[in-house]
C-alpha cells in the first residue's frame, strides 16, 4: 500500500493529535503527495485481477471518471456500482458519443443505504467483467447509522470486494464528507488497508487565460 | 430516493449556459435569433424528457428544427393564399 498525503483532510490533525506515523496519511505540508494524480488516466482503470484500486478525490472528479468509464466501455464490458448516486448517464453518452454499442457495454446498479450497497456487492457474480465502484462511502457518511454498524458493514463490503477482485479488475472511487469526522477518516482507512493502490486525486489547475485587449 | 438523472429541464438549462460565452461573441442582433431558438427548444422540454434519449441536446436541436419547419410552412400558406387571390 502506497502512502500519501491528503491536504483536504489536514484540518483533521486537530482532532486526532496522536495520529500513528507510518500509517496512511501524514500531515507534512512541506511534503510534494506521493501518488498523487490529477487526471484520471486510462491506464489506472486497466488493472488486472487480483486486486482494486482506490481513488481518493473530491466531488468535482466526478466527471472525469464518468468519461474514463465511457473509454473503457470502448473497448470492454464494465459494471459500475453507484453507491453515491454518481453516475450521470448524459455525461457517459456524451462521453461515449452516444455509440449504443459502448453504451450497452456499461451495466448500471444503484444503492441510496449502506446496507443496499452490501446487498448489490453480495448480489454481483464474480465475473471476468471489470467493476467499478462510485463513491462507495457516500451511503456510509450517513450518522442515522451507528459509526459500529457502518464499520461492520464496511468490513463485509471489503470482503465482497475481494471476492470480485479474483475473477476481475476493480477500481473503488471516495470522496470525503461534506461535515468531516473522525469515523470517517477511520472508513477510509478500513478501505485503505485492503486496496492494492491507493491514488489521491486532485482537480486540474485551471487553464490559465490569455490576457484580453478589451 | 432522489432523481438518478437530471431532468430534461435542467439539462436545457445547463446546455444553455455552457453557450453563454458563444452567444456574447455574438452581435446583438444575433443573440436575439440565437434566444429565439433556445426558446422554440423550450416549449418542447416535455417531449424531450419523455423521449429519455441517451444525447438529449440532439433533442434540443430537432425542437429548434421542428419550430424554425413549422414556421416555413406557415409562411408557405402565405405565400399560396396571396398567389391564388392575384388575378
Amino acid at each position: 500500500m502506497r502512502v500519501a498525503c491528503l491536504p483536504h483532510l489536514q484540518h483533521l490533525h486537530e482532532t486526532r493529535p496522536s495520529y500513528p506515523p507510518g500509517r496512511v496519511f501524514f500531515f507534512a505540508k512541506e511534503c510534494y503527495p506521493a501518488n498523487m494524480i490529477t487526471s484520471l488516466e486510462p491506464k489506472i482503470l486497466e488493472t488486472k485481477a487480483g486486486g482494486w484500486i482506490l481513488l481518493v478525490g473530491p466531488r468535482s472528479l466526478n466527471p472525469s471518471m464518468l468519461d474514463a468509464i465511457a473509454r473503457l466501455g470502448q473497448r470492454t464490458a464494465v459494471r459500475v456500482l453507484d453507491g453515491g448516486n454518481r453516475f450521470n448517464a448524459y455525461t457517459v453518452a456524451r462521453a461515449a458519443r452516444g455509440r449504443p454499442e459502448v453504451l450497452d457495454r456499461i451495466t448500471v446498479s444503484r444503492a441510496f443505504t449502506c446496507y443496499q450497497v452490501l446487498s448489490l456487492l453480495e448480489s454481483t457474480p464474480a465475473s471476468q467483467v471489470p467493476f467499478i465502484v462510485l463513491d462507495l462511502l457516500n451511503t456510509f457518511y450517513d450518522e442515522s447509522v451507528q459509526a459500529g454498524e457502518r464499520k461492520r458493514l464496511l468490513r463485509v463490503c471489503i470482503s465482497q470486494l475481494e471476492r470480485l477482485e479474483i475473477a476481475a479488475a476493480g477500481v473503488v472511487s471516495v470522496h470525503p464528507p461534506a461535515a468531516p469526522s473522525p469515523a470517517a477518516v477511520e472508513l477510509l482507512e478500513l478501505l485503505q488497508a485492503s486496496a492494492a493502490d491507493t491514488y489521491f486525486m486532485q482537480p486540474e489547475a485551471p487553464a490559465v487565460e490569455p490576457l484580453r485587449l478589451f | 430516493m432522489g432523481r438518478t438523472l437530471p431532468s430534461a429541464t435542467q439539462v436545457f438549462l445547463q446546455e444553455e449556459a455552457a453557450f453563454a460565452r458563444f452567444r456574447r461573441a455574438l452581435r446583438r442582433s444575433d443573440q436575439h435569433a440565437l434566444d429565439d431558438l433556445f426558446s422554440s427548444s423550450r416549449q418542447h422540454l416535455a417531449a424531450a424528457q419523455y423521449a429519455s434519449h441517451a444525447l438529449p441536446f440532439e433533442v434540443f436541436l430537432l425542437s429548434m428544427l421542428l419550430e424554425e419547419h413549422k414556421e416555413v410552412v406557415r409562411m408557405r400558406q402565405l405565400l399560396e393564399e396571396h398567389l391564388s387571390r392575384q388575378p
